[in-house]
């Protein structure tokens, strides 16, 4: 008893808005011990939700090492036409595109 | 109040937020350099592109929802206000916040500042 919702507030609940912005938030949350179970389902769900379009993302994005192996032309092409139409879908996207792929 | 701030709107926003924002000293920018986001509806076009954005999905930023601004303005201040409970989730996160919690976390702000004259303790 008395352990309303009301009566928790973690730091996701305090912070000031002066110290506050949309791009530090969410680290300030995560870096917080204990969240109030209003921002811990929030966050969790959130977390389900980055997990479910991430896997979208990369499947989208199919090129990686198993196509084009043994031929590397038609892949570049491919390639930058992916990262066209990406470009395209999503030109009000926060951070310039890079290619994430192609890497180890 | 938002002096040296900056601001992005949705198209969801009402017009008396921005111009409450601008009011208060507040600049507008683009999504990608601006302090803050402010949208009103996660199913909005603009709104649902920066959920699907890799910052987003990378928890690198956040969506405010813009009954913040309107919280600021009955108040007449920032310092009372908790940005915290005005993050705004996509649509299929608010449902199941709101299945787990029964509200949202901003409907939980104004019921909680309704509450306050009342409650004891
Ligand atoms: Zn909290």
């Amino acid at each position: 008893e008395g352990r309303s919702l009301s009566h928790i507030r973690c730091a996701g609940c305090v912070l000031p808005f002066e110290e506050v912005t949309s791009h530090n938030f969410a680290s300030l949350q995560s870096s917080c011990q204990q969240s109030c179970e209003m921002h811990r389902v929030l966050q969790e769900a959130t977390e389900r939700f980055r997990t479910r379009h991430c896997n979208l993302l990369f499947r989208r994005e199919p090129q990686d090492d198993s196509v084009g192996q043994t031929d590397p032309e038609p892949d570049r092409v491919s390639a930058a036409e992916s990262q066209r139409s990406w470009k395209n879908r999503n030109h009000v996207c926060l951070t310039p595109i890079r290619k994430e792929a192609k890497k180890s | 109040m938002f002096k040296n701030k900056s601001a992005w709107f949705s198209s969801s926003v009402p017009q008396a937020c921005h111009n409450f924002w601008r009011l208060e000293g507040g600049s507008i920018a683009g999504c990608r350099t601006t302090d803050y986001l402010f949208s009103e509806d996660a199913t909005c076009a603009d709104t649902m592109r920066i959920f699907e954005s890799k910052d987003y999905l990378w928890n690198k930023v956040v969506v405010f929802h813009s009954l913040f601004l309107s919280a600021c303005e009955r108040r007449q201040s920032v310092k009372s206000v908790c940005i915290g409970h005005y993050v705004l989730p996509p649509a299929s996160v608010q449902d199941e916040v709101r299945q787990v919690v029964g509200r949202l976390i901003w409907e939980f702000e104004d019921e909680q500042s309704v509450a306050q004259g009342f409650s004891s303790q």
